[in-house]
Formats: structure tokens, sequence, C-alpha cells
């Protein structure tokens, strides 16, 4: 593990030339419910992680190659389709009004967030964001 | 009810709690009456029943037990 995503640290990606760019998405379900979510990010993975007594998000990077484990699925047909290949730029973490870190903002190809994780009911939800705004 | 690892996963460490009303946790916990509000029509019904509903995909019901489980404010003693 090369970093740990927390309120004081929102950036999580360590700083290196070579861009960060999305090859695959893995998820892993424990009872129905997907509690690991894992990109690839060539040479380096970012791991999202709910908390099922709290429904908080944990997050981290790892520096090297990502070999996935046999609990962990390619994720199909899901809002970061859209972004294969692409490069990943800026990150948040959101803590909500009762101090719960329970989600990530996550932004590719630029710095305005593209999509959002979120823990509930035990498990990782990904939405994307709506482009435009005014 | 049965908790079956579905539901029981769903509920995490609120398990051990599953036959217990959703507002009166709620409150327990230190929960606002707008935290029970918020639970909706879930929060008249047992943890296993609304996990159970969760489990099946209502949204509603997975929305009213992340209240119970945060409705302790982090940093809080009461």
């Amino acid at each position: 593990m090369i970093a740990t995503m927390n309120a004081s640290n929102p950036d999580i990606l360590p700083e290196r030339d070579a861009p960060f760019r999305l090859r695959g998405v893995y998820e892993t379900k424990t009872d129905g419910c997907r509690d690991e979510l894992v990109l690839d990010l060539d040479g380096a993975s970012l791991t999202f992680k709910a908390d099922p007594d709290t429904d908080a998000i944990d997050a981290f990077c790892t520096d090297g190659d990502f070999h996935p484990s046999g609990g962990q699925k390619p994720l199909a047909d899901s809002p970061f389709d859209p972004f294969a290949g692409a490069e990943l730029g800026w990150t948040w973490l959101a803590t909500n009004q009762q101090g719960y870190c329970d989600s990530a903002l996550l932004s590719f190809n630029g710095i305005v967030p593209n999509l959002m994780v979120h823990v509930i009911g035990s498990a990782i939800r990904v939405f994307a964001i709506a482009p435009g705004g005014i | 009810m049965a908790l079956t690892p579905s539901i029981a996963r769903k509920l995490g460490s609120l398990a051990a709690d599953a036959e217990r009303n959703v507002a009166e946790m709620i409150r327990e916990r230190g929960g606002s009456a707008a935290n029970v509000r918020q639970a909706g029509p879930w929060a008249w019904f047992t943890l296993a029943e609304a996990a159970a509903a969760a489990v099946a995909g209502d949204a509603t019901a997975e929305t009213a037990i992340k209240i119970v489980k945060q409705a302790r404010r982090l940093g809080e003693q009461y």
C-alpha cells in the first residue's frame, strides 16, 4: 500500500509522471453485497472497501501491476465503461453530516468529477454524475 | 425472522438487534426525529424486515438501515 485516502489526504494517487489510465474495474461480493471495488490503473490499483458496520468507505492505492484474485470479478456494464482507458485525474472524499466518510468522487480526463463511489447497505454503489450543470 | 447471510450482511453489526424497531434504534443511537422521518415507512418495521427488503432491492429500506448505522454522530458522546 502506498497511500491511504483520508480526510487530510483526499488525493490518494501518488505522484508519478505516467498517467493512471483505467485498465479495468473489479468487484468482490460477499453475501450479495459489493464490498470491494478495485480500479486497475496501469502499474497501480485503487481499492475501495465498504465497512458493513458503519457504511463508511475505505480507500487505498497500491503500487504495482494488479492481478485479480479468484474472488475479484470484472465489473460489467457499469458507469466506469465510458472511461475505459481514460486517465484518472483528481479524487475527492466526502464526509457526511454525521461524520462518516462514505463517498469518493473521481474525475477522468480532467478535474471535474464524473463518478461517485458511495456506500449504502454494506455495498458499494457507483453513480455517474451528469455532465453539464449551470 | 431468520437472518440469512445476505440479510445479516446488510445489517453488519446491527444484526445483533435485528428484531428491534428501526425508529427505536435510531432514537437510541442519538438520531433525531428528522432521522426517523427520513427512514420513511421502514421506521416502523424491524431491522430484519428492512434488511430483507433491501436484499430484495428496495432502496428505501437500504436507506433506513444506513440511517440507523449512522444515527450516532462520530465524535459525539451521549
